[in-house]
């Protein structure tokens, strides 16, 4: 067997996440070593180039629409700066009692430009990824009215990672309007920000002040950051290989066949696929984070282990933390800052106190932000459901609050006590849970379906070795799984104390680290779920 | 510290000790030859590890289209040419390369026809990776055996496998019909095969050569996998090696296929009222190759003849029962 | 700034306001209680903080947020 006909193309996707053989033996060990032998002032361009070529392994021809994106929101940068120094000109001939009038029509021109470019690209992600389910509705709207007119449900070919590189091009083109970053000179600078190779699947959503000094003033590879970066991925391969890749058969028999299971095995269903989406996308990040690293760059983290949460409201700033992150920057804050929001919080907090006045407005800003984010995840009624389900439980959890404060104090309860905090983790859990069983179930009916099944019909009386032989499972994938979790929980609570592992671990003898290392290395081989018997998941985020 | 030619060495030593370490560990993973374990995924194609030496005349090979189409024991009744159906569901090229380098451990049919399918069925990279390191390090293809171990039932004395009672064919009754009656009308261009598979196919080709073995290429009716696209390409790639080729969607009137009712899953593939009419036209079409001869009255053979005696008893029964 | 402490005060008490300076990363001031106080702030002080103004580092300390304020205020 020539080796050049493993190169061949074979049509269709060559690449498709960062645990790829492809990626983790060839791409990446190539990335490296291209990157260390070319001179230190072309390394980003080696980069770039290094990012294209991982977009069109990915993408195919669909590069294009990255490559556009880059180049709007460079021009639309350089118009905004340029109506920015405009303004400085004029505002510093005038006296200062003018200076406000003439200020406020350049805001207004400014504000134009934003509002173009943000319908441009968040119209342009509108029509790729949302149109078949508007058109569809429409449809079922029509038909409902009697018309018989029925509308070609477009479908348009979707370059993975849009809904990501476009929230990072919207949050550039506001950070420049707003003046936290200059507008970008260099549209090589800006088009490595927009498509770093690592993040372009899944993210993390990244703002041009976090990464793209840094991207462009990248180093040589340094020894800590090549075996800390390859340690994070090793760390991500098991979540992803070893958990989230082995509950996939199991999940995907319980939500996707027309079976009529009895309530208890929907519920583990519900917490293997809730155990194998974070598995799945918390390990993605490792891996981002992990390659990142090498090249000595810091990405933001996505994860601060959600499901030590004692609210829904501290779940989402510890899970998927950079969209929440973009949702608070980019909607919650200019809905609440808007005029009349600011009127109707003071009038507000006048008649119903502290707690309750800003509530108003900020219950108005979060169901924008859950609307949003709902629909973020994909065009289908599930997803609106998801967001509204987060939206309100969030919003029940702020009502309750002030009583269930007056009433612990009348209890004697100490919220800080271990118990009690136990018991609001598991709350949050289960309350996520439930989300996400909505989230996976094939359509809302579905969901609606299986919700009330379990909850009516919660029993075990069918569970036995010959139902989990027809759901592609056995009793050792879940003892494996569990161990598995065992070792992520064992680390995540030293990670919780502040202990960091791989420090402490580098200070050790070689020959601890390498059987360290190589146990790990092993258990991933042996225990993974891979090869014939199983099918390769592709990285679950990315369809969002 | 920056990276250094040491910390380089010493990365090709640790990936070193990666590789012995997975080496040593394969002596603990691989399966005895012919165990249960060394077919886990595929008990009714493997079932050619239990046939006598040198007994199997000619191996059908493909994806789930071969064994659903392909039922050995009616060829053997009619014409007495052993034949297996070494088959497995959504077959890979890569997999049939191996499929085909284990049917040829112990047998040495004199053809092989192959199914066309899988020349379309696209695999990428990490497939192909995978299937290379494999062949070196087989504790990445049986490392699921843990769970053989957990079992405690592993003793050293694993079951082997016997015989497949249908010879690799996978009986079914069920019919769902297809309507889509015109699958072979010109549509499309002609379908590229995609070039990794090419050059796989040209692997197995020169692997049959190498053994003085016919290569024939044949597809099974099927409306759903086939059409005058995929035909065209098949034709034209037999035509530029050599090969003989027939595609059973193109000769109805012959072949007779009833898409009403010979069909299990709308056309995908057939049920047993269509794998009747299939391999009697294949069976007509590889006796009349002259290349075998009638074993049926040789002693070795005589549970062959037992064996096709069962299946054809049941079946009639069966199939009668269905059409009442 | 006493004026200032005062209003912190009225939104959220019980905090230290004149020592303290991780009043948002240390979770002392929720997002509801910055959304009053923003319309506080604007109500009192005669200026518009846009969203942009925002962000941890302007509302960690009583001082941080005066400074935005003076910052401003002296804005045209």
């Amino acid at each position: 067997m020539q080796l050049s006909s493993l190169l061949l193309a074979g049509q269709g996707k060559s690449l498709t996440s960062l645990f790829s053989l492809l990626y983790l033996i060839l791409f990446l060990p190539a990335c490296i070593i291209g990157y260390t032998v070319i001179p230190k002032n072309w390394k980003k361009y080696f980069l770039l180039l290094a990012s294209y070529g991982f977009f069109w392994l990915i993408s195919g021809e669909l590069l294009i629409y990255l490559i556009l994106t880059t180049f709007s929101v460079h021009y639309f940068g350089i118009w905004l700066d340029r109506i920015n120094g405009q303004m400085k000109e004029a505002l510093a001939a005038l006296p200062k009692e003018e200076r406000k009038g003439a200020k406020a029509g350049f805001v207004k021109k400014q504000r134009l430009v934003v509002a173009l470019a943000v319908v441009l690209h968040i119209g342009l992600l509108l029509v790729l990824k949302y149109s078949p389910f508007f058109t569809t509705n429409v449809n079922l709207l029509l038909n409902k009215m009697g018309l018989s007119i029925n509308i070609e449900i477009p479908k348009y070919l979707m370059p993975i990672g849009i809904s990501f590189f476009t929230l990072q091009a919207v949050s550039y083109i506001v950070d420049v309007y707003r003046g936290v970053t200059k507008a970008d000179d260099n549209l090589f600078r800006l088009a490595l920000f927009m498509s770093f190779f690592p993040q372009i699947i899944e993210g993390p959503i990244c703002r041009y002040n976090q990464t793209a000094e840094q991207l462009w003033n990248v180093k040589p590879i340094e020894y800590k950051n090549l075996t800390f970066g390859i340690q994070r991925i090793l760390y991500g391969m098991l979540k992803k290989i070893v958990i989230a890749d082995r509950l996939n058969l199991f999940v995907s028999n319980i939500f996707d066949k027309n079976v009529d299971y009895e309530g208890g095995i929907i519920a583990i269903g519900a917490i293997c696929y809730t155990v194998q989406l974070y598995m799945d996308f918390s390990g993605s990040m490792d891996a981002v984070v992990g390659t990142a690293e090498i090249f000595g760059v810091v990405m933001p983290e996505n994860f601060q282990r959600p499901f030590f949460s004692k609210t829904i409201s501290e779940f989402w700033k510890r899970w998927h933390i950079t969209l929440g992150a973009w949702f608070k920057d980019y909607i919650f804050y200019p809905v609440t800052s808007a005029k009349k929001m600011k009127k109707l919080t003071s009038g507000a907090r006048k008649k119903l106190g502290n707690h309750y006045g800003p509530l108003i407005a900020g219950s108005i800003a979060l169901f924008c932000v859950w609307f949003c984010n709902g629909l973020w995840h994909g065009s289908a009624w599930s997803f609106i459901f998801f967001g509204m389900y987060h939206f309100v439980l969030i919003l029940i959890g702020n009502m309750l609050e002030p009583p269930v404060q007056t009433m612990n104090k009348k209890l004697h309860i100490n919220p800080k006590w271990f118990v009690y905090r136990l018991l609001q983790i598991l709350r949050t859990c289960v309350l996520v849970v439930i989300g996400e069983l909505f989230f996976r179930a094939r359509g809302l009916k579905a969901g609606m379906n299986l919700f009330t099944k379990m909850v009516s019909d919660f029993s075990f009386t069918t569970l036995n070795d010959d139902l989990l032989k027809t759901l592609s499972a056995d009793k050792y994938d879940f003892i494996i799984v569990g161990v598995t979790l065992l070792i992520i929980l064992t680390v995540s609570i030293l990670n919780e104390k502040g202990i960091c592992i791989r420090g402490s671990l580098a200070k050790r003898n070689i020959v601890l680290r390498w059987c360290l290392l190589y146990a790990l290395l092993l258990y991933i081989i042996i225990f993974g779920a891979y090869g014939l018997g199983y099918k390769p998941v592709d990285p679950m985020y990315a369809q969002f | 510290m920056p990276v250094t030619i040491k910390h380089a060495a010493r990365a090709l030593i640790f990936v070193g000790g990666l590789v012995l370490l997975l080496f040593l560990l394969s002596k603990v993973f691989i399966p005895a030859e012919g165990t249960i374990d060394d077919g886990v995924h595929t008990l009714h194609s493997n079932g050619i590890y239990g046939e006598a030496d040198n007994s199997i005349d000619l191996v059908f090979l493909g994806d789930s289209v071969v064994y659903s189409s392909i039922s050995p024991l009616q060829i053997w009744d009619k014409y007495g040419i052993p034949t297996y159906c070494c088959s497995t569901s959504a077959q890979k090229l890569w997999y049939s390369e191996d499929m085909l380098k284990k049917a040829f451990k112990k047998q040495s049919p004199k053809v092989v026809m192959m199914e066309t399918n899988s020349l379309f069925t696209k695999f990428n990279f990490d497939d192909s990776i995978l299937h290379k390191a494999e062949t070196v390090l087989p504790v990445l293809q049986y490392h699921d055996r843990w769970k053989v171990f957990a079992e405690n039932t592993f003793d050293g004395r694993e079951e082997v496998i016997s015989t497949n009672e249908y010879k690799g064919y996978k009986l079914s009754y069920l019919i769902n019909p297809s309507e889509n009656l015109k699958y072979m009308e010109q549509k499309l261009a002609i379908e590229s095969i995609p070039s990794r598979n090419k050059s796989y196919f040209k692997q197995i080709r020169s692997y049959c050569e190498d053994r003085g073995a016919k290569l024939i290429l044949f597809t099974c009716p099927s409306t759903k996998n086939w059409n005058k696209a995929r035909h065209d390409a098949v034709a034209k790639l037999s035509e530029e090696l050599g090969l003989d080729y027939i595609d059973l969607n193109m000769m109805p009137k012959d072949l007779m296929i009833d898409w009403s009712k010979d069909t299990r899953d709308r056309g995908d593939h057939l049920n047993h009222f269509g794998a009747i009419k299939t391999t009697e036209y294949l069976g007509q079409y590889i006796s009349k190759l002259g290349i075998f001869t009638d074993r049926r009255n040789e002693e070795n053979y005589q549970s062959w003849n037992t064996a096709a005696e069962k299946f054809i008893k049941k079946t009639t029964k069966a199939m009668k029962k269905i059409q009442q | 700034m006493e004026r200032l402490i005062e209003i912190l005060e009225d939104i959220q008490p019980d905090v230290d306001y004149a020592n303290c300076t991780d009043l948002i990363d240390g979770h002392y001031l929720s997002s509801l209680a910055i959304i009053s106080l923003i319309a506080e702030l604007e109500e009192e002080y005669d200026i518009t903080i846009p969203a942009v103004e925002i962000v941890p580092d302007n509302f960690n300390s009583a001082e941080r947020i005066m400074k935005m304020i003076e910052r401003l205020q002296e804005e045209y």
